[in-house]
């Protein structure tokens, strides 16, 4: 590549760029065969790279690019129409095209490959067509378009135009194995080419070698949107990527430099030399933005190809499909693309193949029988989400299990005790992807360990939605690993941290009266009401604490801090209690090195202005940290969720919370706790004295039996055995709350019954314990649930007995 | 006939080839890791790298330096990057010539005796020369407990 001239390496990526349009282009001309300037596009492209090869000397090219030309004006003129034939056969003119560019660029001039034969099959498409009427003899010229070396296979779609005899021909050609040895242009066969990918030294030459066709292009520029790429191409340059990195480091270091600088210029604040260190400062900031745009491209760039493997492949697999993309301009770090492209390919190549069904099964089962596959690409939450949802039949779990079975990943006994998601889960097993499990599970999981390794590689994660029947989503989330982040510095117990600011959601300042500051206390959990959500609060001491595995013992203390940092992780959002909010401020992340990766709570650290180590706390970190985090019932609803349109009630988590009937009543010195009315038999007043001892416990004489009387101040923390003794004689008289199974009676003694309501019971804080079944909000106050059968339970375990689901 | 660079920690001496060693300095500022093992001492800015530094104190199972102290740290490359262990004071360069160096006892153990290489006699104590890979690749059973103190 270095030894060729400038001249034409320039006419290499411009041919790249145009073929790029080229493949588009014939897209769309599949679907619209005589659309003008579909046509015009496309000999426009193939002009070009013919015009250009008469000057530079490359024979080859311009013969192929001449008998291109000709076929196109020909269809220009409408003496021919497009078929699929002709249509393949535009395809393979790319391809061999690209291999010409792509052997030029290796300095090979044009390569050892022979297309004689390919250009007398286009002349003979041409003649065949100008001797008989359409369709005719379009047998021969199938038969001729196989048989072209090195490229895909040909195969007529749909038989529009083509006789019988030719859609046999096709279909004997098309029953070679159709997918391990097909060399389509964009995915080369999984999952070798992954292993040896996507280290960037590499790139260009492991997918010229193990994929002729592919697009090698290591171009670190942003290509442009296809339609102005011919407007734009003379303003585009290429740049080593090593290249990139070094500035890209150096601009690192120059934040770093004009952070110090900053700080001095605070310190000493005169006059001309503020207004100097502040035109430093922007444009520091200007040329950080500018470096980090080169890095980053639109993930339609990876994306532009699928359309093609999805083509091929459908028709490969006679079935007929659609797909769809969304958020194609979402930009993504170029390593981070390349790092995904081969397990996106390999997803799609999987969906088309393994999940969607062909068009009979879809119709028999009430789908409509085009298959669909969407492709969505959003930042939420500082990742990079990507999703691949197909309607097709999912993965059916009995067949997965057997097959795990059978390989002896896992045991009969685990089998046994997994739920249908976590069975779905194990196609990420390593050792589930063989060449047998194509062929035996018709479900999937045909290489899936490589695509989970390869996304965990670079820092992220898959996730598996399974809709058995209906179709597979998968979720791919990938961190923004760029070197310099905008961060919010905190104080937190004369430490500063920087907190990234994707994570941050809002901050908040104390601002209530007394030592609480409007902090409120459920169990020692401090929490916030913010605009009518419980919000969970940690202090970072806590959290170090609890991750060392010690018990926070600091119960409901005077809030030293001043501001709440409101805090985003995937579930659960949560506030952590700081001192101080010094500044935001861009930092370079540098990691923490291989003896401190045991830590989850930071993602690095950072060197401030003042030459300090500060460190990056890592806000999904924090979260597992958090015992919230940990509840399993809002772990369920995330996994559960469900992106895909037509599947919107598939998915439990999408079901409304249902309301129920809450009997809301006061226990003094505790607050008010919430009793669901289906769970209790009857309320019932006494008078203190009526309140009688028998076998150790209260009793009291109701309906002609003797009822045993609870406590729930006894269950509940935060009140001591003496505080509620001494509560109860002061009132003449109890509400006592009456629970029933079967014959036996129990009743809970309340000081006061408040209200009843009907609520959603949403928990905004998930059970601290047995017997109560979480905290809400209700009525603007902080509510929990109780569960009367686990006190009763509780407190007379000889009456009521051991443990009881029907409760 | 290597030359060993000897520093100090609470009373005992220890000894690092200098060959290993990339430079020493007062670093004046650590930044604490909560929950890091316990052998780390936190973060340091080393001209705009930052390093690991190691408590070889913790490490050898000593008493934490009294204040009086002033650590210095000795830089060792690492992974192409840089630890730092923190030493109570740097000694001399120390070259022992054709004497050979004396293998751990095999009775040796204690805290820290897995970094031990081997011992040169000096005139009035014995050098400990370490080697730091069992720092490098984290490998340590467990804390040792922070009692010992040498007589």
């Amino acid at each position: 590549m270095k030894n060729i001239e400038k001249i034409t390496r320039d006419f290499v990526a411009e041919g790249r760029e145009g073929m790029d349009q080229y493949e588009q282009d014939l897209l769309s001309l599949e679907k619209s065969p005589t659309a003008p300037e579909t046509i015009s596009s496309i000999f426009r492209v193939v002009h070009t790279v013919k015009g250009a090869c008469g000057f530079l000397g490359f024979r080859k090219l311009e013969a192929l690019a001449h008998r291109g030309e000709n076929l196109l004006s020909a269809l220009r003129e409408g003496t021919m129409i497009a078929n699929p034939e002709i249509i393949n056969c535009l395809f393979l003119l790319g391809d061999s095209i690209r291999a010409i560019l792509t052997c030029i660029e290796m300095g090979d001039p044009e390569g050892g490959n022979d297309y004689t034969r390919f250009l007398a099959d286009m002349d003979a498409l041409q003649s065949d067509w100008v001797g008989a009427a359409p369709g005719g003899s379009a047998m021969s010229g199938a038969a001729r378009v196989g048989a072209i070396p090195a490229e895909s296979p040909a195969i007529p779609a749909e038989g529009e135009g083509s006789s019988p005899a030719a859609l046999n021909e096709a279909a004997e050609i098309s029953s070679v194995p159709p997918l391990a040895d097909m060399p389509l242009a964009v995915a080369p066969v999984v999952p070798a080419p992954m292993e040896t990918a996507p280290t960037e030294a590499q790139t260009d030459v492991t997918s010229v070698l193990l994929a002729p066709a592919a697009d090698p292009d290591p171009a670190p520029a942003p290509k442009d949107p296809p339609q102005e790429v011919r407007a734009l191409h003379d303003q585009t340059i290429r740049v080593d990527v090593p290249l990139l990195d070094k500035i890209m480091n150096l601009v690192g270091e120059l934040v770093l430099v004009r952070n110090q600088v900053l700080q001095h210029a605070l310190t000493a604040g005169n006059g001309p030399m503020t207004v100097t260190f502040q035109h430093l400062s922007t444009i520091t900031t200007e040329l950080q933005e500018g470096v980090m745009k080169t890095r980053m491209q639109p993930i339609k760039n990876l994306w532009g190809k699928f359309p093609r493997v999805v083509r091929e492949l459908a028709l490969a697999c006679g079935k007929s499909v659609r797909l769809e993309m969304e958020g194609g301009d979402t930009e993504l770090d170029k390593t981070i693309l390349e790092a995904i492209k081969d397990p996106l390919t390999h997803l799609l190549r999987n969906a088309v193949d393994h999940g969607i069904e062909t068009a009979e099964t879809r119709v028999a089962k009430g789908k409509p029988a085009e298959g669909r596959i969407l492709v969505k690409a959003f930042h939420i939450g500082g990742k990079v989400n990507i999703e691949m949802s197909d309607d097709g039949m999912g993965i059916d779990c009995k067949k997965i299990a057997k097959k795990a079975l059978e390989k002896g990943l896992i045991s009969a006994g685990s089998v046994a005790a997994m739920q249908e998601r976590e069975l779905a889960q194990l196609i990420f097993l390593p050792g589930f992807s063989t060449a047998e499990a194509i062929t035996n599970v018709s479900g999937r999981g045909v290489g899936m360990d490589v695509v989970k390794t390869h996304v965990e590689k670079i820092g992220g994660s898959v996730e598996l939605v399974n809709r058995p029947g209906l179709g597979l989503t998968l979720k791919i989330k990938i961190p923004l690993t760029l070197a310099i982040i905008p961060a919010l510095i905190v104080e937190s117990s004369q430490r500063r941290y920087a907190i990234p600011q994707v994570n941050i959601l809002e901050v908040v300042r104390l601002k209530g009266q007394g030592p609480g500051k409007g902090v409120e206390w459920i169990q020692d959990n401090p929490v916030y009401r913010l605009r009518g959500n419980l919000l969970p609060l940690v202090r970072l001491e806590g959290l170090f604490q609890a991750a060392e595995g010690q018990t926070s013992s600091a119960p409901e203390s005077a809030i030293q801090e001043n501001f709440v940092i409101v805090l985003q992780s995937d579930s659960h959002n949560f506030g952590l209690l700081i001192h101080a909010v010094q500044e935001t401020q861009e930092i370079v992340v540098k990691p923490l090195g291989k003896h401190l990766k045991s830590v989850n709570l930071f993602a690095g650290a950072t060197i401030m202005g003042d030459g300090k180590v500060a460190l990056i706390l890592d806000v999904p970190g924090l979260a597992q940290n958090v015992n919230f985090a940990r509840d399993p019932v809002a772990r369920d609803s995330r996994l559960l969720e469900n992106p895909d349109k037509q599947g919107r009630n598939a998915g439990l988590g999408e079901n409304p919370v249902p309301t129920e009937s809450l009997l809301i009543a006061l226990i003094n010195g505790y607050g008010p706790i919430a009793v669901p009315l289906a769970s209790l038999s009857r309320l019932e007043e006494l008078p203190t004295s009526a309140i009688e001892f028998a076998s150790g416990t209260e009793v009291a004489q109701s309906r002609g039996r003797i009822m045993p009387l609870i406590r729930l101040s006894r269950f509940l923390d935060g009140l001591s055995e003496a505080h509620s003794k001494s509560e109860h004689p002061v009132s003449e008289k109890v509400t006592v709350i009456v629970f029933g199974k079967g014959d036996l009676t129990a009743g809970f003694m309340v000081d006061k019954v408040l209200d009843m309501v009907d609520a959603k019971l949403d928990m905004h804080l998930p059970a601290s314990r047995p017997g109560v079944r979480g905290s809400t909000l209700i009525k603007g106050k902080a509510t929990e649930v109780i569960d009367l059968s686990t006190f009763a339970r509780l407190a007379l375990p000889a009456l009521f007995g051991a443990p009881d689901r029907d409760g | 006939m290597a030359q060993y660079c000897t520093f100090y920690l609470d009373r005992r001496i220890f000894g690092l080839d200098i060959l290993q060693i990339q430079e020493i300095i007062h670093i004046p500022e650590i930044t604490p890791v909560p929950n890091s093992p316990f052998f780390v001492q936190g973060l340091a800015n080393l001209r705009g790298q930052i390093v690991v530094t190691i408590n070889l104190r913790n490490i050898f199972g000593l008493k934490p330096a009294p204040d009086s102290v002033n650590p210095v740290h000795i830089i060792v490359p690492f992974e192409g990057e840089a630890l730092s262990l923190i030493a109570d004071r740097a000694g001399d360069v120390q070259d022992f010539g054709e004497a050979p160096m004396v293998p751990p006892p095999k009775a040796f153990s204690g805290p820290g005796s897995e970094l031990i290489k081997g011992i040169f006699e000096l005139k009035d104590s014995l050098l400990h020369i370490i080697d730091p890979e069992p720092i490098f690749a984290n490998r340590f059973a467990s804390e040792p407990k922070l009692t010992r103190s040498i007589p």
